[in-house]
């Protein structure tokens, strides 16, 4: 428990954790929380300011601009971590594989990564998008396809560190099995590194979704996603400009705050990197990585 | 005559105030070779690059420190920067990272031979064949075209000092310049400055840790533990009887390896 | 050198082959069956099972999966995408402007990252832990948080609608530029610049520079020296951000309706014009891998260690 304890003495860290589980349970029981349906149309209310009733206001249909902003968590980041989930946990199976038993398996594996990374995820997106059709659901299973290569290669390489360490090769001179090994001896240590490169992501990949739903390949109306609602408010953005401010900058604290928290978990998993000279040194193993996820695309 | 003094040195960290190296004077004559020894982290290092004000950003130093009855510590950091080269050369542990892997090696030959004399590109190879004959580098073309990481340890250690060799400093400090070599390496290496020492009138700081070199080339012994000097003088003095435990302890640790070594090597050496 | 360019561009051609492969794979996984989708897009009334027989007749469709591939992929490489099922012109007649607008975006953004990239990266690294290097750190760090269509919506706003100073959208003279490539720019620059400080940092601590400072050498000599060490970083980048801006400038050219590869692809997207998706995806990726090689052959002469293979 470490890493929370060096992580509490990181104030924007814990700022931003904390940001992130409210963000999470309002998201999940959005329901309760809105005042209003976040879909109930009235059009008298049409661009209505703020009130009491509606504290942010209303959009072109006279919806609740808070209460869709509510909703709007689900899709806009909830969502988006099942997908990261789902393409970390491939990519670490992957990864262990391929960085464990190395030889053929590996040589495979990482022929298909170079091959997966080859392709830009924007541009995978929307060709799945164009097979499976408009919607939420296939963006996110365009980038769980893509993205698991690029975690795969990673977490292999941490692996690949690890196996050759003096205990791991003890555990298989003794005869340990190979999966017992995987989990008591290897699982353990690479889970940090999994973590980081994991948490880093994350921002990126709501700018990308966001981005798709911007475009209008994502959810469909009238359900509410923050990248939608900016696409909505942009029609009417030259006479009502404020409608563009609360999804905006919704996504801009969201993704901040998963940026502040993977450079903090970065550094609480890895506490030597305060010091700053070797820091650089193992920094430069983590932001090499960085480098190649250049599709940070938004 | 005095060619260095080093008075009251006191290098510390500026963030959290620790002391690196307290309160150190010492003197170097003119052809003298004084060793300064200690463990890993005795501050010998930081002691050298001290004289050169080289020590990171974070270090600070404050103390005299004369060379031939000049104030270097007053001195403009662009007057320093003319000293460096050309009065005191510094020569480092590991010659694989010390040239600018990506430039070929003559790159800084000639940069820094430029910058002090002024040479061109011809002259600078001129003067280089010859003082790289001296440290036994053979085709020294060769050698001027390639690149760091083609060459080995050894002979980028004996390049540094071949540009010493050319500078003609009036000192040159030589940071455990045999550490990072291998047995074979580092017997041509100690040869070097042996040689150094017999032909040129240059005066050497020589840091180590290793107590058989220093009793071969040194004069004058320093030994440092935890940032102070503990004791100094002459090198026979020291080896036959050394005063402070530390320097003991140092000489008969070295001792029992050695003999512990030849016990071994006895042993399993069919004779 | 030779050797190694070689070598690498060996490497390249499978790599070329399994992305083509994969392009067609997934066009051809579209639950839909191609030919019904084509008499669709052409707005035919009532399609029959004979016009179904004969569009396939006619486009190949009934051919062997691996013979409709190597047929495609001939076709490919002699530019001819086939035709797009909506607009019924050839697919490459489309394309090419299109892809040469998005282009002419790209690179032009991409000097702008690069030389942004590394005069505030090695800004940084010199000034490290001052204030400037702490503020424009913050700074480009929160750029990185922005939503491009967002900023590109506001800047439009601002300076097109409020100031009117520049053109809300279209592809029209240089003035045009500015915004988007501006919104580009933004988003990259602090990702990269990063990248730059922490090269030059790293660099700043090496062996060289301390005995280049112990040759005497002068400051400016040895910061060319850290330069050119860390630069190889900014080469990679620049050849990286060329394919990766070329895969994401579809929103901002929808933002800025940019007449590009992003709104030719979105509109094939919403028609299901899958010649052109197609010829997008196979596009984007064929350059995404050459510029890959690209960046490794660059570092490869400016690092002298890569060549020889170490």
């Amino acid at each position: 428990m470490n890493v929370l304890k060096n992580l509490s003495q990181d104030k924007l860290g814990i700022t931003s954790l904390i940001f992130i589980v409210v963000l999470t349970f309002v998201g999940i029981f959005a329901p309760l929380i809105a005042p209003n349906d976040p879909i109930a149309v009235n059009m008298q209310l049409r661009y209505a300011s703020p009130s009491w009733e509606y504290l942010l206001g209303n959009d072109h249909l006279g919806r609740c601009i808070l209460s869709r902003m509510l909703y709007g968590i689900q899709p806009s980041v909830l969502w988006v971590f099942v997908a990261l989930a789902a393409s970390v946990s491939i990519g670490a199976i992957v990864g262990f594989i391929a960085g464990y038993f190395r030889g053929n398996v590996d040589a495979v594996i990482m022929r298909i990564c170079d091959v997966m990374l080859s392709f830009p995820v924007y541009v995978i997106a929307i060709a799945i998008v164009a097979i499976l059709g408009v919607g939420l659901g296939n963006i996110l299973i365009a980038f769980v396809l893509m993205k698991w290569a690029w975690f795969a290669r990673i977490i292999r390489t941490s692996v690949m560190q690890y196996v050759e360490l003096d205990y791991v090769k003890y555990a298989q001179a003794i005869g340990m099995s190979h999966p017992s090994i995987i989990v008591k001896h290897i699982l353990p240590v690479t889970f940090s590194d999994i973590a980081v490169v994991a948490s880093s992501s994350m921002g990126s990949m709501i700018l990308q979704i966001s981005g798709l739903s911007f475009l209008g390949l994502g959810i469909k109306a009238p359900n509410a996603e923050w990248g939608m609602m900016l696409s909505e408010a942009r029609e009417v953005m030259f006479t009502r400009p404020e409608l563009m401010i609360a999804p905006g900058v919704a996504i801009v604290m969201v993704v901040l705050a998963f940026n502040f928290l993977s450079d903090s978990l970065q550094v609480a998993l890895h506490p030597q990197l305060r010091q700053s000279n070797q820091s650089q040194q193992k920094l430069k193993w983590f932001k090499a990585p960085a480098q190649h996820e250049k599709e940070v695309v938004k | 005559m005095k060619l260095l003094e080093v008075k009251h040195l006191k290098v510390w960290e500026v963030q959290t105030g620790n002391v690196i190296v307290h309160d150190t004077s010492f003197t170097l004559e003119q052809g003298q070779c004084l060793a300064i020894v200690g463990e890993s982290g005795s501050g010998k290092s930081v002691t050298s690059r001290a004289i050169m004000r080289l020590n990171n950003k974070n270090l600070q130093q404050t103390g005299e420190i004369f060379l031939k009855n000049e104030a270097l510590h007053l001195l403009s950091e662009k007057h320093m920067q003319r000293k460096r080269g050309k009065n005191l050369c510094m020569i480092l542990q590991n010659g694989m990272t010390a040239f600018d892997p990506s430039c070929l090696i003559k790159v800084h030959l000639y940069e820094t031979l430029h910058t002090h004399f002024g040479w061109s590109e011809n002259e600078s190879e001129q003067a280089l064949m010859q003082v790289m004959e001296k440290v036994n580098l053979k085709n020294p073309q060769e050698i001027l075209h390639k690149y760091p990481h083609q060459l080995s340890g050894g002979m980028l250690q004996r390049m540094m000092i071949a540009l010493a060799l050319a500078l003609e400093p009036d000192i040159m400090i030589a940071d455990e310049p045999t550490t990072a070599l291998d047995t074979i390496s580092q017997y041509e290496v100690v040869q070097q400055f042996i040689n150094i020492r017999q032909q040129m009138n240059c005066a050497i700081i020589f840091i180590s840790h290793d107590l058989g070199v220093v009793r071969k080339i040194a004069d004058k012994v320093l030994v440092m533990k935890d940032g102070e000097v503990v004791e100094q003088g002459d090198v026979q003095a020291i080896f036959a009887n050394p005063q402070h435990d530390y320097t003991k302890y140092l000489i008969a640790t070295r001792g029992a390896i050695n003999d512990h070594f030849k016990k071994v090597m006895g042993e399993n050496v069919p004779c | 050198m030779g050797i190694y360019i070689m070598k690498r561009m060996l490497i390249t051609l499978p790599l070329l082959l399994a992305v083509s492969f994969l392009t067609f794979v997934l066009i051809s996984f579209s639950p839909m069956e191609p030919a019904e989708v084509v008499l669709r897009a052409q707005e035919v009334p009532v399609i029959t099972e004979e016009l179904i027989e004969q569009t396939n007749e006619k486009l190949g469709f009934n051919k062997p999966f691996i013979v409709q591939y190597f047929h495609w992929l001939i076709a490919c490489l002699q530019l001819d995408f086939g035709q797009s099922y909506v607009k019924n012109a050839p697919v490459w007649s489309l394309m090419g402007p299109a892809f040469m607008n998005t282009f002419k975006l790209t690179v032009i953004s991409s000097f702008v990252i690069i030389a942004f990239s590394v005069l505030f990266g090695v800004l940084c690294a010199l000034n490290e832990r001052t204030a400037v290097d702490r503020l424009l750190r913050a700074l480009l760090f929160g750029f990185t948080a922005v939503p491009a269509y967002w900023l590109g919506a506001i800047f439009i706003f601002v300076f097109s609608v409020k100031l009117d100073l520049l053109p809300t959208s279209g592809m029209d003279g240089a003035k045009s530029y500015i915004l988007p490539v501006t919104v580009i720019a933004l988003g990259y620059i602090g990702l990269y610049f990063r990248n730059i400080r922490s090269a030059m940092l790293n660099n700043l601590n090496e062996d060289y520079v301390l005995y280049g400072r112990a040759s005497g050498l002068p400051e400016n000599k040895i910061t060319m020296h850290i330069l050119r060490n860390s630069l190889q970083v900014a080469i990679s980048i620049f050849c990286m951000a060329i394919p990766i801006i070329l895969g994401g400038t579809v929103v901002i050219e929808n933002v800025f309706a940019w007449p590009g590869l992003g709104s030719l692809s979105i509109s094939a997207i919403l028609s299901r014009d899958f010649p052109v998706i197609q010829a997008y995806v196979l596009i984007v990726a064929v350059a995404f891998v050459v510029f890959n090689m690209m960046s490794d052959i660059l570092n490869a002469t400016f690092n002298p260690r890569i060549r020889d293979g170490n």
